[in-house]
């Protein structure tokens, strides 16, 4: 599904160490946490992996694509149909309703969304009684699940997850990794949750440590 | 879930800077469109309205006035001249094509009354609606629009008051007006007049002022139309030299007239322009400013596969729906605004206030630009956000 190669990624102008990963595949469907205190570069990786940053040495091979190799508004592009990303904070546009700010791939790069998917998606995470709200209008845990939505309603290949879990309480952070484990199990969703969070390491068997 | 939707709740959020700056948009350039159309309208009108006539000669006094009063009908006459006099000047068959005398003094609730010769109508290429020239004293011929306004119609009659204003209280109580004729509309001062023949004048004031003292016929000018253009250079010098009258050239107190026009229009365009500019400032302030509190809505549309340029479209969309909104009632104020002048200046001066102009197309084929060039730095700013750095916060 995934493959990364002698990567190497530095930060510009900054004294860190930089990041290296030697080798690390996943197969279409895994489930895998990637583990690392933070500053380790955990962000980092993700933000390689999903296109958002670009690579100076190594290779990433997404969906058997060199991403790598290519431009910034391909990966752009590639990211929005193929992947789907959730944050520590929810990050919930203000000014749009709850289903508004679901559908946004629709915007970002023309995803088709059906209603039957987008219903379901909001049954089984319960937030169907959020949809007409405003993002003010919804607790943190309901916008942390409809952050989830939004990543998985265009039907990515691959989802990412960044500390989705660190602003919740023990409750909503054990509820969120199983619903993320469910939700990617149900469509073959390769899931990739990077956490300093240890609640979760006794959910996962795959896991890789920076 | 489209970009319209999310740029309108955009500007929804914030509604007060949203509608000022619509608001200033709309008063900029409603101003520079409604100079535009008043002066256009005014030079199209005094061309029209002028057309073949080339000096008018009555008595001495403001040359601008006798032009003002005698072709186009909004100022007051400067004096009155003799039949006698006038016709010898009529009669120069050297210089003189077309000699038109027209009388000016009463008018019917602010419409004036114009004593004349049928020349005058035909002159003005006047065709009739409804009924036939005059044929004796006291029979009137109206206007289009007179018709129209004073609900007069055939066979109506009326009582003139005497002088031009409105609320004259010297009424000619004695002489009925009857209306046998009424013209078509032809967009030319005759909609706006009353004629009748110069007798119907002469009669009605000798009887009103009881002046018997002089035999002597007056009218207040006489236009005329050169037969060649070296009457231009001595017809003028004749009559100013020659005689106690004056002549006065339509072209030269046309174009006098306007840049007495032109330079209070320069003044309010000037005005207008900056009023525009503040406009466009504010909304590139405002863009500016939302944009920091924006970047993590922009971070989150770039990482759901927004491209940079998509992000870009959002900000120039943004500007230009305040552009379009503002434009759509910046026309619509200017337009409108001429039924409102239509209502002052005793209505002489009508505006149409459905004719478009080339130059607003210019105006707002401009302002467009303006309002990319107000998102584009703004814009440049959001391409360049780095949302790795965003979103790690």
């Amino acid at each position: 599904m995934f493959l990364i190669k002698d990567l190497v990624y530095q930060h510009v102008g900054q004294a860190q160490k930089p990041l290296n990963i030697p080798h690390w595949e996943a197969t279409q469907g895994e489930q895998w946490l990637l583990l690392g205190k933070s500053g380790s570069g955990k962000t980092t990786l993700l933000h390689l992996l999903a296109g958002i940053l670009s690579l100076k040495q190594g290779t990433i091979e997404l969906l058997n694509q060199p991403i790598h190799q290519w431009s910034a508004y391909r990966r752009d592009v590639f990211r929005g149909k193929n992947i789907g990303i959730i944050f520590q904070k929810s990050h919930l546009i203000p000014t749009l309703t709850i289903s508004e700010n679901i559908r946004l791939p629709q915007f970002t790069v023309g995803a088709k969304i059906e209603a039957s998917i987008l219903k379901e998606v909001a049954e089984t995470l319960q937030i169907e009684h959020c949809l007409p709200k405003m993002p003010s209008q919804v607790s943190q845990g309901e916008a942390q699940r409809i952050a989830v939505a939004r990543a998985i309603v265009h039907q990515p290949a691959l989802l990412l997850a960044d500390e989705p879990t660190a602003s919740l309480d023990d409750d909503n952070a054990h509820q969120v990794a199983l619903l993320l484990q469910k939700q990617a199990k149900i469509r073959q969703t390769t899931l990739v949750i990077a956490t300093h969070d240890n609640r979760l390491k006794s959910l996962f068997d795959q896991q890789y440590s920076l | 879930m489209n970009i319209f939707t999310i740029t309108l709740r955009y500007l929804l959020k914030r509604p007060l800077p949203t509608f000022l700056n619509i608001l200033l948009l709309t008063l900029g350039v409603g101003l520079i469109t409604l100079s535009i159309l008043v002066v256009k309208h005014l030079e199209q009108r005094f061309t029209k309205q002028s057309k073949g006539i080339d000096l008018v000669i009555g008595a001495k006094g403001s040359p601008l006035q006798l032009i003002l009063c005698n072709i186009y009908h909004i100022d007051l006459p400067t004096g009155n001249i003799y039949w006698d006099d006038a016709q010898k000047i009529a009669n120069n068959k050297r210089y003189v094509k077309k000699a038109i005398p027209i009388s000016v003094g009463d008018s019917y609730e602010g419409t004036r009354i114009i004593g004349t010769t049928p020349e005058y109508i035909s002159h003005f290429e006047g065709k009739m609606a409804q009924g036939n020239i005059w044929k004796k004293e006291m029979e009137v011929v109206v206007g289009a629009r007179v018709a129209e306004e004073k609900k007069l119609t055939i066979g109506a009659k009326f009582h003139s008051s005497h002088g031009l204003a409105e609320d004259s209280t010297l009424q000619h109580k004695d002489h009925d007006f009857v209306v046998v004729g009424i013209l078509a509309y032809n967009n030319t001062i005759l909609d706006n007049l009353i004629l009748c023949n110069l007798e119907t004048i002469w009669h009605v004031h000798e009887h009103s002022t009881k002046n018997k003292m002089s035999d002597e016929k007056e009218i207040t000018a006489l236009l005329i139309q050169y037969k060649n253009p070296l009457a231009a250079i001595n017809l003028p010098r004749i009559v100013n030299a020659q005689t106690n009258m004056q002549a006065a050239a339509t072209a030269l107190e046309v174009a006098r007239l306007f840049r007495l026009i032109g330079s209070g229009e320069e003044l309010i365009r000037y005005a207008a322009y900056l009023l525009l500019g503040v406009a466009l400032l504010s909304i590139f302030i405002n863009l500016w400013t939302t944009l920091q509190e924006r970047s993590y809505d922009i971070a989150l549309l770039r990482s759901l596969g927004a491209s940079r340029w998509k992000v870009m479209q959002l900000l120039f969309l943004e500007s230009f729906l305040i552009t379009f909104v503002g434009l759509v009632f910046a026309f619509a104020l200017a337009h409108s605004s001429l039924f409102l002048l239509n209502g002052v200046g005793g209505g002489q001066i009508k505006f149409l206030p459905t004719k478009y102009y080339i130059e607003e197309l210019w105006l707002a084929l401009t302002v467009i630009a303006s309002a990319f060039l107000a998102a584009l730095l703004p814009a440049l700013k959001a391409y360049r956000i780095d949302i790795a750095k965003v979103l790690a916060k």
